[in-house]
């Protein structure tokens, strides 16, 4: 574990350094998904700004509830954006050959090797939308709510994180599997809204097959309407945990069936 | 043109209907993807019709809404089937733009000849089929009419303007490269104004008063909105005929505005001396 902790900072300076020999295009990639998400939320905006509320969610809720689904998913991005090689066609160009000749896991080499830049971008965005919605809604900035907010944001980056291993694992077997992943990581974009304007069966799908409304949304209506924020954070940690241990347990079942690109 | 000239673009349009069938599984698969957010904004949109004080929004009924809103993410496909970002971008990445300037035809129009190639089969693998699939579930579901035989003329005519339009504009994007490497950044970039000018994410009519006014004198919305709005049957007599004035309009200055940077470009371009 000491070894982790102390190798994973040259990690991430290699790859920064890697990533800053050209400034100009990482500057690129990082307002690039600044305006996506910008213009997205842009959309929206216009949108509900035709009515007065949707399902008692005025217009500086949503932009509060977006701006926090942006920050866990924006870690995520920059800390393990590598996973989606795996599912891209890693596994068929051996990829992992490299890491599996190392006496380090293989999972921390493949996460610790790139930090993605371009997750600032959503990262700066999400906390620009918390302070600007934020300070437009009547909040009680209780301590204990806040912190209980702050854990489940903690919890929620390592749902992004599982979702993305179970369903890159999955190209162990099929060999390409991103766009599965992509699909099922799409999903992550029904937790940006009130989860009751979906039909019942989305729901079901939202709240106990793929998670995302209860990691996401749940959090923030506990935080803004006023509900036990406790019993929510409980449930975001028990999605993500088991979720996660899904995740290392799949990946750990594939590693064991990969074999070399062999060249 | 000469006819002998166009015969030899021919071949690269018979290309380009090739490699877009080559990767028709993958584009099933993004499309996949894209019947998401369908799914969101069909349940978005039904919310806030009944959050809404009265049935028509900004002029649009929640039946009118849907149907654009889904026909323009499927005209989407057509429209933005466009290669010549990725074509230019990567040949000065790679430095190949050397060869291509040494061969004896017009480089720009070698990727629009390309390009509608890639149009072509997303014609035939993408748009026939879930234009028609959607238009028969939306008459049997919500009872909206499907368009006459008329609207699909002028559509189409449209359209073919459209992608030309939407082909220069990513000509020029992709002429970009020239100062930086990072394509998927700005490809991302490209893709999210295209999309949000163009009005394929929302009808011009919900923006701001002052942006849906600068939106007239610009050629995004002759990408999308326009072609989408003729299909419904929303454009008539003199509004049908200044609006395809417009897009000719565009077409012809964008294309001018492609050869004259194309040009320009040529003499900056530093090369790998392969």
């Amino acid at each position: 574990m000491k070894k982790y902790v102390k190798l994973y900072p040259y990690y991430v300076s290699r790859s920064i350094k890697a990533r800053l020999a050209y400034r100009f295009d990482a500057f690129i990639g990082i307002f690039g998904f600044l305006l996506e998400n910008g213009i997205i939320f842009s959309t929206l905006y216009l949108t509900i700004s035709s009515i007065p509320a949707l399902n008692g969610w005025d217009l500086n809720m949503m932009g509060f509830l977006y701006g926090y689904y942006l920050i866990p998913k924006a870690i995520d991005h920059i800390f393990s954006d590598q996973i989606w090689q795996l599912g891209n066609g890693g596994i068929t160009r051996g990829i992992l050959d490299k890491y599996l000749i190392k006496p380090l896991n293989p999972l921390f080499q493949l996460v610790a090797e790139m930090i993605q830049l371009e997750g600032f971008g959503e990262l700066i965005l999400g906390i620009i939308f918390l302070c600007v919605f934020g300070s437009k809604l009547t909040i009680n900035w209780h301590f204990s709510n806040t912190i209980g907010l702050l854990v489940s944001g903690f919890f929620a980056i390592w749902f992004f994180f599982a979702i993305k291993l179970i369903f890159g694992s999955l190209s162990f077997w099929t060999k390409r599997s991103i766009e599965v992943m992509t699909l099922v990581y799409d999903f992550s974009n029904f937790a940006k809204y009130p989860v009751d304007i979906f039909s019942k069966s989305i729901q079901f799908v939202l709240t106990f097959i793929l998670p995302f409304s209860v990691v996401i949304f749940f959090p923030i209506r506990a935080f803004l309407f006023n509900e036990n924020m406790w019993i929510v954070t409980l449930y975001v940690a028990i999605s993500s945990v088991a979720m996660f241990l899904l995740s290392y347990f799949i990946w750990t079942k594939g590693l064991k069936k990969y074999e070399s690109a062999g060249s | 043109m000469k006819p002998k000239n166009i015969k030899k673009y021919m071949a690269f349009s018979k290309a380009g209907i090739l490699s877009g069938f080559a990767y028709k599984f993958s584009a099933f698969g993004w499309l996949l993807g894209d019947a998401i957010s369908l799914m969101i904004l069909y349940f978005l949109w039904k919310a806030i019709y009944q959050n809404a004080s009265s049935d028509v929004i900004n002029g649009m009924t929640f039946e009118e809404m849907v149907s654009y809103l889904i026909y323009a993410r499927i005209g989407t496909t057509l429209v933005f089937s466009t290669a010549s970002f990725w074509i230019i971008g990567e040949d000065i990445y790679e430095g190949n733009i050397a060869i291509s300037l040494i061969r004896p035809i017009n480089y720009r129009y070698r990727l629009l000849a390309t390009s509608f190639g890639n149009f072509l089969s997303a014609l035939i693998l993408m748009f026939v089929p879930l234009m028609s699939l959607s238009m028969l579930l939306f008459h049997f579901t919500l009872e909206i009419p499907i368009p006459g035989i008329l609207n699909f003329g002028w559509f189409f005519a449209s359209v073919i303007l459209s992608f030309m339009i939407a082909d220069s504009l990513n000509f020029l994007i992709g002429e970009m490269a020239l100062f930086t490497n990072a394509l998927f950044g700005l490809m991302i970039i490209k893709n999210i104004t295209l999309s949000f000018f163009s009005g394929s994410l929302l009808p011009s009519s919900f923006f701001p008063n002052w942006l849906e006014i600068t939106m007239k004198f610009l050629p995004f919305q002759s990408m999308i909105e326009t072609p989408i709005m003729i299909l419904m049957g929303k454009l008539e007599g003199y509004q049908l005929l200044s609006t395809f004035l417009m897009q000719f309009v565009w077409v012809f200055v964008l294309n001018a505005v492609c050869n004259l940077s194309f040009n320009a470009m040529k003499k900056r371009v530093v090369s790998v001396g392969g």
